[in-house]
């Protein structure tokens, strides 16, 4: 009786052993699906190498790229390329309200165009950063290109602004970065790309830029 | 007598049963085994799909870097002298998409559709057809951002394009 016993409680094990081998390979094979976020990258980079050297009407031939490298040169605006002093004609006035910087312009004009060819049709927001590394005795620091008062240039969709309640003035780049930082970053899953500007005897320029989206 | 008999007619029973309960339990192994082979084949089949879509879409971006990097479109020696990165020339596009690149029918592969879009500024939004193929199949989009540029005396002028390449469906 005892034997009989005993040997149903190894049946018993048998099965669960076999049933946990089952579970074993089905969740092994769940959890080997690869995230696809290369191409992604891949075109958000793209779009931001044909950016800096993209040549506007205004500035004498000069391509954003010279832009970026003047404000780096002469901080803290720049010189005079374009028009206006270059840090103003490519982020705006961080002052006044509704002074769009030719940055500004370029990403409204191109963000549907990119939404619709990437597959990613709810991008509503986005975030680009120029910086640069530099040595500070024997570390090395992020320093912005535009100075810490115009760090980020973003943009969050008038509809997104309104709905996710964020303060202030929805045409404003600071108020646009606090609403970033505050209600979407962390909450909405983005897309990211990067390329770097080299600069002749100086460190390189590194852009990122982000996309924020809603899934 | 008859105790004698039931005896080994009980066993055999007995046996029977668990013959019975063996069958059972092999029937039962098998009908797991299937399961399990059912859903690893239907995975398998999934990732196959998935490979090949992927495979496909990693020919198409590999054809997106052919296109920009065909002599007869891109940006001449002198603009890679300052810059790596790939660029369109619009003066050889111009006349490539005339005439030129009608001669070029062969080497599209299954896209149906190649074109470039000049996005910003946007007062010059134009559209250049690179090759166009009437398909009854389903495509799907590829795209990348290429700069458009122009050689003037003092160099390249570039503008922001669109290069969208129209791939017909597997199904």
């Amino acid at each position: 009786m005892k034997k009989k016993a005993q040997e149903e409680i190894v049946g018993f094990a048998i099965v669960l052993v076999i049933i946990l081998i089952v579970g074993v390979v089905i969740i092994g094979f769940m959890l080997r699906q690869k995230p696809e976020v290369e191409q992604k990258n891949r075109q958000v980079s793209d779009l931001l190498n044909t950016i800096i050297v993209y040549s506007p009407g205004q500035c004498n031939g000069n391509q954003i790229k010279d832009l970026l490298i003047d404000v780096m040169k002469n901080k803290p605006d720049g010189s005079e390329l374009c028009v206006i002093k270059s840090k103003e004609f490519l982020a705006g006035s961080s002052s006044s309200s509704n002074s769009e910087g030719e940055l500004q312009k370029i990403m409204r004009a191109t963000m549907g165009d990119f939404s619709s060819s990437s597959g990613y049709a709810g991008i509503f927001a986005y975030e680009i950063v120029f910086y640069y590394e530099k040595e500070s005795g024997a570390e090395t620091v992020e320093e912005y290109l535009f100075g810490s008062t115009l760090p980020k240039i973003c943009s969050v969709s008038s509809d997104y602004f309104d709905s996710l309640q964020c303060s202030g003035d929805k045409t404003k780049n600071s108020d646009n970065c606090d609403c970033l930082e505050k209600n979407i970053k962390g909450k909405f899953k983005s897309i990211m790309g990067y390329t770097a500007l080299p600069v002749i005897n100086r460190e390189d320029i590194q852009i990122s830029l982000r996309f924020y989206y809603d899934s | 007598m008859v105790r004698i008999y039931s005896i080994p007619s009980l066993k055999r029973k007995r046996s029977q049963i668990k013959i019975q309960e063996m069958a059972f339990v092999l029937v039962a192994l098998i009908i797991l085994g299937s399961l399990v082979f059912m859903f690893y084949s239907r995975l398998q089949y999934g990732n196959l799909l998935k490979n090949a879509e992927e495979i496909r879409k990693e020919n198409t971006i590999t054809f997106l870097s052919r296109v920009t990097a065909m002599p007869e479109i891109r940006c001449s020696s002198s603009y890679e002298q300052t810059d790596e990165r790939p660029c369109i020339d619009e003066d050889k596009l111009q006349i490539f998409t005339s005439n030129y690149g009608r001669s070029y029918k062969k080497i599209w592969g299954n896209i149906v559709n190649a074109k470039i879009v000049v996005l910003y500024p946007e007062d010059s939004t134009q559209e250049y057809v690179l090759f166009d193929r009437p398909t009854t199949k389903g495509y799907d989009g590829l795209s990348t951002f290429i700069p458009l540029c122009k050689q003037y005396y003092e160099g390249y002028k570039c503008k922001i394009a669109l290069l969208i390449l129209r791939v017909e469906s597997l199904s």
